[in-house]
C-alpha cells in the first residue's frame, strides 16, 4: 500500500486553485451581463444592458454567424490539408519521417502572432505573392489579401493545421499494421485501403481535430486581429474592441459569454455527429 | 484481369492527390517562418519582398531597443513563475488523481482539465472583471494567474498520462525498502514521469511567454510583456524590428524541436 494513494491533498491545492481563479470568475462573467458598471466599478444597480444588445441589434448576431461560418470554414480546409499530412507520415519512414514531423510541431514553437506576422510579409500588396505575380506577368495589379476574408481563411488555416495533424497522426499511428496487410491480402488497393480501412479506423482522431480546431478558430483572436484589420473582424477582435476601446464591460461579458456558450454548444453539436458515425465508440 | 485497369488509375489519381494536398499543407507550415527569417536580414527600413540586401541592422535595432527588451525580460519573468506554479500544483495533483483512491476522482479530474476547453480571450476577461471588483488591477501577478489558468490543465494532462504508464509495485517496493515519501518521489516516481512533466513545462513556458490574448486583459499597463509590444509593433505598421524577433524566436523552436524531436516521435505523441 504505497503513501501515494489515499493522498486527495495532491489535489486540494490545484482543486482550490482552479476554483478561486477559474470557476469563480466564470460565474461572475455570466452574471455580468445583468449587472451594471461604469468603468470597472459596479454600480449597484440591475440592468439587461450587457446582453439587451447582443439580442436585439442584428449586428452581433451577423458578427456571430460570421465567425461561425470562417471557424467552418477553417475546419473543413484544416482536415482537407491536414488527414494527408498525417498520411503522408504514417506511410513515409526515416529522414522523410522526421522532416514532415518536424514542419508540423515547430510552428507550434512559434506564436500565431509571429506567424501572423508572416502572412502580412507574404500577402501584403508589396509582399511574396503579389511581388512574383506581378514580376511574372500574372497580375498587372496587386491582389488585395489582408484585411479580407481571405488573408483570415488563410492565416488561421495554417495556425490551426497543426491541432488537425497531431490527433489525427496519432490515432493513425496506433493502428495494428495487420489491419492494412490484411487487406492488401485481400486484394485491395492503396486507395481501397486508404479509403475504407484508414479513414474509418481514424475517426476518432478526425472528430478530436475537428472539435479541437473548430474552438480554436472560433475564439482566435491575434490572427484575424492582424489578417482581418479594421475592416474584417471576427467576434473575438469585437469583444476586445468592447472591453478595450468603448470600455463597456457588461456588455463584453456578455460578449464573451455567448462565445464561450457558442464554442461549447459547437463542440456538443459535433461530438454527437461523431458518435454516429462511430456507433461502436461509444 | 481488365477490371483491374481502373483501380489503378484510381489509385494513382488518389495518391497524387493525397500528395499534393499534403506537400501544399507542409509548405504553408514551414515558408511564412522562413520568409520572416528572410526579411529579418533586409536592409531597408521598411518591410517588402524580397529583400534588398543583408544587414544585421534589423538585429542590432532590437538590442537597442530598451522597450522590446524590457518587454522579453518582463514576459521570460512571467513564464518562469508561471512554470513554478504549474509544476507545484500540477505534479501532485497528477499523481494523485492516477494513483489516488478518493471519492469522485473522476469528478476532480474533469474539474481540473475543464479550463482546456476555455478560450484564451474568455478567461482574461473572466479575470480581468473578477479581480477588477476586488480592487486589483492588471498587474505581474494577475498575468501569473491567468496564464496558470490557461496552462495547468495541459500539465496536469501530460503528466498522468506519463503516471498512468507507471508501476505502482516499484513505489510499494521502494516504501517497504525504507525509503520515504520523498525519497520515493524523488529516486522512482519522478525518473520516470520527467518526459511527461518537461513536456508540460516546456507547453506552460512557450505558452505564457507567448501568450497575447490573455494578457492584453491582464498584464501590467504601464510594462507590457513582449507579445502585446509585438502586436502593438504589427498592428500599426510593419515594424521590421518584429522580424527580427520572430526569427530568433523560431530559430530557438526549431533547436528545441530537432534535439527532442526523437523522443517526440517515440512516445511523446501519444501523451498530447
Amino acid at each position: 500500500m504505497t503513501r501515494f494513494r489515499s493522498s486527495i491533498a495532491g489535489v486540494a491545492p490545484a482543486v482550490l486553485f482552479t476554483t478561486v481563479m477559474a470557476a469563480l470568475p466564470l460565474l461572475l462573467l455570466f452574471g455580468l451581463g445583468f449587472l451594471e458598471i461604469d468603468r470597472g466599478a459596479f454600480t449597484g444597480r440591475i440592468s439587461m444592458h450587457g446582453y439587451a444588445a447582443i439580442f436585439t441589434d442584428p449586428f452581433y448576431a451577423q458578427v456571430f454567424l460570421r465567425t461561425l461560418a470562417i471557424a467552418g470554414t477553417v475546419t473543413l480546409l484544416c482536415l482537407i490539408f491536414g488527414y494527408p499530412i498525417a498520411y503522408v507520415f504514417h506511410r513515409s519512414g526515416g529522414v522523410w519521417k522526421a522532416a514532415v514531423l518536424l514542419c508540423v510541431l515547430a510552428p507550434l514553437l512559434t506564436s500565431t502572432l509571429v506567424r501572423s506576422f508572416g502572412w502580412m510579409v507574404i500577402l501584403g500588396r508589396e509582399g511574396a505573392i503579389n511581388q512574383t505575380l506581378l514580376s511574372l506577368g500574372i497580375l498587372h495589379s496587386p491582389v488585395e489579401f489582408l484585411f479580407t476574408l481571405k488573408g483570415v481563411l488563410i492565416g488561421l488555416t495554417q495556425v490551426m493545421l497543426p491541432y488537425m495533424v497531431i490527433p489525427i497522426m496519432s490515432s493513425m499511428e496506433t493502428l495494428p499494421p495487420a489491419l492494412e496487410e490484411a487487406a492488401v491480402n485481400l486484394g485491395a488497393s492503396r486507395w481501397q485501403v486508404f479509403w475504407n480501412v484508414i479513414v474509418p479506423q481514424t475517426l476518432p482522431g478526425i472528430a478530436g481535430g475537428v472539435s479541437l480546431v473548430f474552438i480554436l478558430a472560433f475564439s482566435e483572436f491575434p490572427v484575424p486581429a492582424l489578417l482581418g484589420g479594421a475592416t474584417f473582424k471576427t467576434l473575438p477582435v469585437y469583444i476586445y474592441q468592447t472591453m478595450a476601446t468603448l470600455l463597456d464591460w457588461s456588455r463584453g461579458a456578455a460578449l464573451a459569454s455567448m462565445l464561450l456558450i457558442g464554442s461549447a454548444l459547437a463542440v456538443y453539436l459535433l461530438q454527437r455527429i461523431f458518435r454516429r458515425l462511430m456507433p461502436w465508440a461509444s | 484481369m481488365g477490371e483491374l485497369k481502373p483501380r489503378v488509375w484510381l489509385d494513382r489519381l488518389g495518391a497524387g492527390l493525397l500528395t499534393v494536398l499534403a506537400a501544399v499543407g507542409l509548405l504553408s507550415l514551414i515558408v511564412p517562418t522562413l520568409i520572416v527569417v528572410v526579411e529579418s536580414f533586409d536592409t531597408r527600413r521598411f518591410i517588402a519582398f524580397p529583400p534588398a540586401g543583408f544587414s544585421l541592422d534589423r538585429y542590432r535595432a532590437v538590442f537597442a531597443s530598451g522597450l522590446i527588451i524590457h518587454s522579453a525580460e518582463l514576459s521570460f519573468l512571467c513564464a518562469l513563475i508561471v512554470i513554478s506554479l504549474d509544476l507545484l500544483l500540477g505534479v501532485p495533483a497528477a499523481i494523485a488523481l492516477v494513483r489516488g483512491e478518493f471519492r469522485a476522482k473522476a469528478a476532480f479530474t474533469a474539474f481540473l482539465l475543464s479550463p482546456i476547453m476555455l478560450p484564451g480571450i474568455v478567461i482574461g476577461i473572466a479575470i480581468l472583471i473578477f479581480f477588477s471588483m476586488l480592487g486589483a488591477s492588471p498587474s505581474l501577478p494577475l498575468m501569473v494567474v491567468s496564464h496558470v489558468v490557461f496552462t495547468l490543465p495541459f500539465l496536469i494532462r501530460l503528466t498522468m498520462a506519463r503516471m498512468e504508464r507507471t508501476n505502482a509495485t516499484l513505489e510499494e517496493a521502494s516504501e517497504n525498502l525504507g525509503a520515504n515519501r520523498w525519497q520515493t518521489f524523488r529516486y522512482v516516481l519522478l525518473p520516470q514521469l520527467w518526459p511527461g512533466v518537461a513536456a508540460g513545462a516546456g507547453f506552460s513556458f512557450l505558452n505564457s511567454f507567448d501568450n497575447l490574448t490573455i494578457s492584453l486583459f491582464t498584464a501590467p499597463v504601464r510594462q507590457r510583456p513582449l507579445p502585446i509590444e509585438l502586436f502593438y509593433m504589427t498592428r500599426f505598421d510593419l515594424d521590421p524590428r518584429v522580424a527580427a524577433v520572430a526569427a530568433m524566436e523560431f530559430i530557438a523552436a526549431l533547436v528545441v524541436v530537432a534535439l527532442v524531436s526523437g523522443k517526440l516521435s517515440k512516445n511523446g505523441l501519444k501523451d498530447l
